[in-house]
């Protein structure tokens, strides 16, 4: 790789995070690396600055909230993987992330970081935004919340602002009848990114479905609900004809590219595939 | 950390000691490693967090040290393969790679010890399924990983030191035959072993190569000035510094410059190369030569590149038509009319890229005398040397080429590259060394890999089975220059007629410059693609008919000592009993045709030469050559050849042979290889030869030793010569075993009474080998190997996903030296093919830039991909092999494509006839099946 030369920082709080961030021009935040280095490395992104965000305690933590659990945005994968909170709460999350990357990118990678490199492929994205989570953005001029569903614009693009870090995930508890699964589809069985990928949640309530998220991967420039699927199953009893025609809606709500990894027309027909299997892996889940 | 300047020191903890060092803030802690710390055995495979080759443990888990920055590496343990064996004592693990055989060229070793042992530490006794998973993140090109999966899981066998393994009874040979562990494994599985790139001269400088960003363009002008005052900045080359002397592989195809003289032909093709003190200096260099270009039309499919009009590549091949074969064995219309069915078809095969984990890297240095020395990452030392010689001018003995280490070569290193020519150059004109590497997406650029051939078989068959007539047609699609390329077409039909008895069989063959990367050798050359044709149609055939595939194949099989249509001796054949092994071990009466919908299960067949017959240019030199050194107190003997190790095992195998020609333990033995200024000309690794040729050679030279010893013995012992015998350092009246003497002791005695105790041997293949047709000599051998498989998979039909489930194999490779090793091969083999048939492809755009040069997008099988194989080897003798051996690297790799191609048929009754054979794919051929269905 050669890197353009860079000015490195690591501040050892938050605040001093913010203030760097704030004043530095063409700064980027470092955690895991897997994605800044090689995408400086490309040119993708300029970064006369890097400040690394590892260090920031606060920022690796994942804590219990009583009504949602906060994950800290610099913690790994394999630290989510690991983590008792998760494993009792998000076993859909531990089951994810496998699929994520290889053991040892997981080591790096960080959920944050993930979130933040808002490439189509991301897989952290998909299955957080069907469990509804919201991401805190911090700066000087204060703390925000936005909810992960609205936080990207388009590929490589966020709403997150000069100045501000992504500090923490916040994940609500599902109740003890809604479910999430998380799918994906790649060329090989492991080390590969992901040619679509869904996630789905459903709530069902005396065998009813009364909230339902279905987000689509790597299908469009940004992760993206497929809201007409995820509409066609409210209110119904899911069997097999509602959850075909939910697949089938998201299969049209796809919004796809031909690229090396597959055709658009192949790209829809996972999409019909794994929505199928994603809600029926659900539903299985909620009435085990 | 400290700053100072733009630089900061940082401390980082590797192997439970401190360093202080000195980088900037975007060095990696890979770069800190090797080139600061000498922690060479974290190895540099693709520099972007895909290989895995740079593995380390930090805080105790696996990491990519290329994706982490030094600075983000302070205060964290961190642990290399070098700190893995405590006191030079290898750890359990260790052991375990070496007696398991779990190591080949040993580039991703260091990777696979460390992820193996991050999961040990926290899990003793793992299952299959999560050492694979553990091991996903690592490619490894030549072992199929399932000796590494072995060798993990079987760890604690090795706690103790694993007793020289007893095996029950004198067997009649005491080194060969035996799977003993490599001669490199120790330096392998501690990352002491040194590949080019991990030497660094004193004084060193680096070079990088500017290459053409159009597929076909007009050079109008270089200016190199700019790049010229850029500090740091040694030497720079252009098309018109290097000598107008074309270079190539087959002397009637020498078709390119080491740099464009007056046009480029593809995106990649070399412009310019740079010296300067660093590569990233070289990378701006590049960045400052202004070169203008006039493009050129250019064209990418072969068939239209043949067409009247089309733009022309190269003058030298009109219509593009870089070679054309028209061979005619026999009447095919006759053999027709013959037959009860005749089928045909087309079959399109992929560009798939060798890949090995090691990207190429050459160092060049001249010495006071004006010779030239060249570290390099080959399998042919000697080829390089014949090459640079012609382009330098100067004759072979001033040039010394050393092959290190390699790291994988599949035929991707098997002929001079760009980086050994321009370094030879740089370092010329700078007087200081010069280190050229390639990066990973350079790799790709570079290319020689497979070519792409588009096949139109016909067979016709009796009803009982019998092949009447075979005729084909290969249209290979090669790229911009010659390479291999005039050998793989004649490849391509050459050894179809090896396998099964063909009364007729004719074939036509064109190989096609397009404004591409250069297509070479690859594992198999020019062999697969066909294969997959003729295995295809053969089982479509059998099907027709009613019959088993495997008794289609058991019909026509190859017989022992045959001559085929187009004139190859063949010699020992065990085709069949190939065939019945596999039908017996993978349960083939109670599976075909019987598995459900999604499940299938098919067979394939294969085989290949052990050596080319006859020499890529004209020379008299015997192809393979030893000398054996034996030590004045005769306790140790190193066996010199000019062969090359290029992971497959090779000096190990000859190690073997030589050791029981002389009658030595394996222990005694030591092996110098790939070294012209003190190994014996040896063609190098190419075309399977090593093991039969050099083997010969070096089992030749050991007898020299036994025969020298032996009469000194006579004379010790008092005992006729013809009495005695030779074995495991001992040598003995054969008629009273009791009177003897120690090797050592008449080795001691010889160097006392005559001086130094050298052995010598050499090898040629038998005169006269093939017919007397135009390009008769491509396919002749000494001696073929023969090999089947089957295998079963299971297609989701609704993703297209198809997942190998087994592979069962078997192989007629002769007597194996090594069965360990023998297994090794064709277990990589066979990975490596499941890659090719599902997986890889590279993707061009419309204007020749390759879409996907890299390990995420370019797709080799994980460990996750590979199913678990069943390999096994057949009796067999081959007369005219050392200790009746022949090959098995490339001969294992035929089989597998027909077999997974059969047997997704076999799953899901269509056929997709063009690789690789993807989940789209599958899915369009289910949905015109169900097309034809409806509207028939
Ligand atoms: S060199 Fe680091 S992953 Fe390939
Ligand atoms: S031994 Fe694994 S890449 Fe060669």
């Amino acid at each position: 790789m050669f890197i353009k030369e860079f000015e490195y920082h690591r501040p050892d709080n938050l605040e001093e995070a913010c203030s760097l961030l704030a004043k530095l021009p063409e700064a980027e935040v470092l955690a895991g690396g897997t994605d800044l280095l090689t995408d400086i490395d490309t040119g993708i992104r300029k970064a006369n600055h890097v400040v690394s965000i590892r260090r920031i305690a606060e920022l690796t933590q994942i804590q219990d909230l009583g009504g949602k659990i906060a994950i800290g945005a610099a913690c790994t994968a394999r630290g989510v993987e690991s983590s008792p909170l998760i494993q009792k709460y998000f076993p859909e999350i531990v089951e994810m992330i496998p699929l994520f990357a290889s053991p040892q990118v997981r080591t790096m990678a960080t959920i944050g970081g993930n979130i933040c490199s808002a490439v189509a492929c991301g897989d952290f994205p998909v299955i957080l935004i069907a469990l509804g989570a919201k991401v805190e953005l911090i700066s000087l001029n204060g703390t925000r919340l936005v909810q992960l569903k609205d936080y990207f614009l388009a590929n490589k693009k966020t709403v997150r602002m000069k100045g501000e870090i992504l500090t923490r995930i916040l994940i609500p508890k599902k109740s003890k009848i809604s479910a999430s699964h998380f799918l994906k589809f790649q060329r090989r069985a492991s080390n590969s990114l992901a040619v679509a990928s869904v996630a789905a949640f459903l709530d069902i309530q005396e065998a009813i479905c009364k909230e339902a998220r279905i987000v689509l991967g790597a299908v469009a420039p940004t992760p993206i609900i497929a809201k007409d699927a995820s509409k066609s199953l409210l209110g119904k009893k899911v069997n097999g004809q509602i959850i075909s025609k939910a697949a089938e809606l998201a299969r049209q709500e796809a919004r796809p590219i031909n690229d090396v990894r597959g055709s658009v027309d192949f790209r829809r027909q996972l999409v019909y595939v794994l929505t199928k299997q994603a809600i029926k892996q659900v539903v299985l889940k909620c009435f085990p | 950390m400290i700053k100072n300047g733009h630089n900061y020191f940082v401390e980082l903890t590797v192997n439970g000691d401190r360093h202080m060092v000195l980088v900037s803030a975007k060095t990696t802690l890979v770069e800190v490693l090797r080139e600061q710390l000498g922690l060479t055995g974290t190895k540099l495979g693709c520099g972007v967090g895909d290989c895995g080759a740079c593995t380390i443990l930090l805080d105790g888990e696996p990491a990519n040290a290329c994706l982490l920055l030094a600075l983000e590496a302070e205060g964290r343990d961190i642990i290399t393969i070098e700190g893995i064996s405590t006191n030079g004592e290898l750890h359990p693990l260790q052991r375990a790679f070496v007696n398991e055989g779990a190591i080949q060229c040993g580039f991703c070793t260091p990777a696979m010890v460390l992820t193996g042992k991050a999961l040990v530490n926290k899990n003793a006794d793992p299952s299959e399924k999560e050492v694979r998973e553990a091991l996903a993140g690592t490619f490894c090109r030549c072992t199929g990983y399932a000796k590494i999966v072995k060798a993990i899981r079987n760890w604690q066998h090795y706690n103790e030191m694993p007793s020289s393994k007893e095996e029950g009874g004198k067997t009649e040979l005491a080194v060969v035959g035996k799977s003993l562990p490599r001669k490199d494994s120790f330096d392998k599985v501690t990352g002491r072993a040194r590949y080019t790139d991990d030497i660094h001269l004193p004084n060193m400088l680096y070079g990088k190569i500017l290459t053409s960003p159009y597929s076909h363009a007009r050079i109008l002008n270089i200016d190199t000035q700019k790049a010229e005052v850029l500090q740091g900045v040694k030497a720079i080359l252009t098309g018109k510094n290097v000598p107008d002397i074309f270079y190539g592989v087959s002397p009637a195809r020498y078709d390119e410059h080491i740099l464009a003289k007056e046009k480029v032909c593809y995106v990649g093709d070399e412009v310019a190369a740079v010296a300067a003190i660093d590569e990233e200096t070289c990378q701006k260099a590049l960045e400052l030569i202004e070169v203008e270009y006039e493009e050129l039309p250019a064209v990418f499919d072969p068939i239209e590149a043949m067409q009247d009009g089309a733009p022309l590549i190269l003058e030298r091949y009109p219509n593009n038509i870089n070679t054309r074969v028209d061979w005619n064995f026999g009447d095919v219309e006759k053999g027709f009319k013959e037959a009860d069915l005749v089928l045909s078809d087309t079959y399109v095969g992929n560009r798939t890229y060798q890949s090995p984990m090691e990207p190429h890297c050459a160092i060049a240095e001249w010495d006071s005398d004006g010779r030239l020395k060249l570290y390099t990452s080959t399998q042919v030392v000697h080829y390089v040397r014949y090459q640079l010689s012609r382009l330098l001018e100067m004759s072979q003995g001033d040039i010394r080429v050393i092959g290190t280490h390699c790291g994988g070569g599949f035929g991707g290193k098997a002929e001079v590259n760009p980086l050994e020519m321009c370094a030879a150059f740089l370092a010329k004109k700078t007087g200081r060394p010069v280190k050229m590497r390639y990066n990973r997406t350079e790799m790709f650029y570079h290319c020689r890999g497979r070519h792409k051939q588009t096949i139109d078989m016909k067979i016709g068959m009796k009803k009982d089975g019998t092949i009447t007539a075979v005729q084909q047609k290969s249209v290979l699609e090669g790229g911009a220059y010659s390479s291999f390329g005039v050998i793989a077409v004649y490849y391509s039909g050459a050894m179809v007629p090896t396998l099964y008895k063909l009364p007729h069989y004719k074939y036509d063959g064109f190989r096609v410059n397009t404004n591409l990367p250069a297509c070479g050798a690859m594992r198999g050359h020019g062999c697969p693609h066909p294969r997959f044709a003729f295995e295809s149609l053969l089982t479509d055939l059998a099907m027709r008919l009613r019959l088993d595939p495997i008794e289609v194949r058991l019909k026509n099989a190859m017989e022992p000592d045959s001559r085929t249509v187009n004139d190859l001796d063949v010699g020992s054949c065990e085709l069949k009993a190939c065939l019945e092994e596999v039908r017996r071990k993978s349960g083939w009466d109670e599976k075909w045709g019987k598995l459900p919908f999604g499940r299938g299960i098919g067979v394939g067949c294969g085989g290949f030469v052990s050596g080319a017959g006859y020499p890529i240019y004209r020379s008299k030199f015997p192809h393979s050559n030893a000398t054996i050194k034996v030590s004045e107190d005769g306790n140790m003997v190193i066996l010199y050849t000019g062969e090359t190790e290029i992971g497959q095992g090779s000096m190990t195998v000859l190690s073997q042979i030589a050791a029981e020609a002389m009658g030595i333990t394996y222990d005694r033995i030591k092996v110098e290889y790939a070294d012209t200024d003190i190994t014996p000309l040896g063609f190098g690794s190419y075309s399977s030869r090593v093991t039969l040729m050099g083997g010969n050679a070096c089992k030749m030279a050991g007898e020299d030793v036994k025969q020298q010893l032996l009469k000194v013995a006579s004379q010790m012992i008092n005992i006729p010569i013809e009495q005695i015998e030779s074995r495991e350092n001992y040598i003995y009246d054969r008629e009273n075993e009791n009177a003897g003497i120690p090797w050592e002791e008449v080795a001691a005695r010889y160097f006392s009474e005559k001086g130094p105790l050298i052995g010598r041997g050499h090898y040629s293949p038998p005169e006269g080998l093939g017919g007397d047709f135009k390009g008769a000599t491509v396919g002749t051998s000494p001696a073929y190997s023969f090999s089947a498989c089957v295998c079963e998979v299971e297609v989701d039909v609704e993703t297209g996903k198809v997942k190998v489930i087994k592979f069962t194999d078997a192989h007629d490779v002769g007597t194996p030296i090594n069965p360990m090793a023998v297994e090794g091969q064709a277990e990589g083999a066979i990975a490596m093919m499941l890659g090719e048939t599902l997986l890889e492809d590279m993707v061009f755009d419309k204007k020749g830039n390759i879409l996907n040069p890299n390990l995420h997008d370019y797709l080799l099988p994980t460990a996750l991909d590979v199913p678990p194989i069943d390999s096994s080897t057949v009796e067999s003798y081959e007369p005219r092999g050392p200790f009746g051996a022949k090959e098995v690297g490339e001969g294992a790799t035929l089989p597998v494509i027909g077999a997974i191609a059969n047997a997704i048929y076999d799953a899901i009754g269509v056929r997709v006839k063009e690789l690789p054979i993807t989940p789209e794919r599958i899915l369009q051929a289910l949905g015109e099946k169900e097309r034809k269905e409806c509207f028939p």
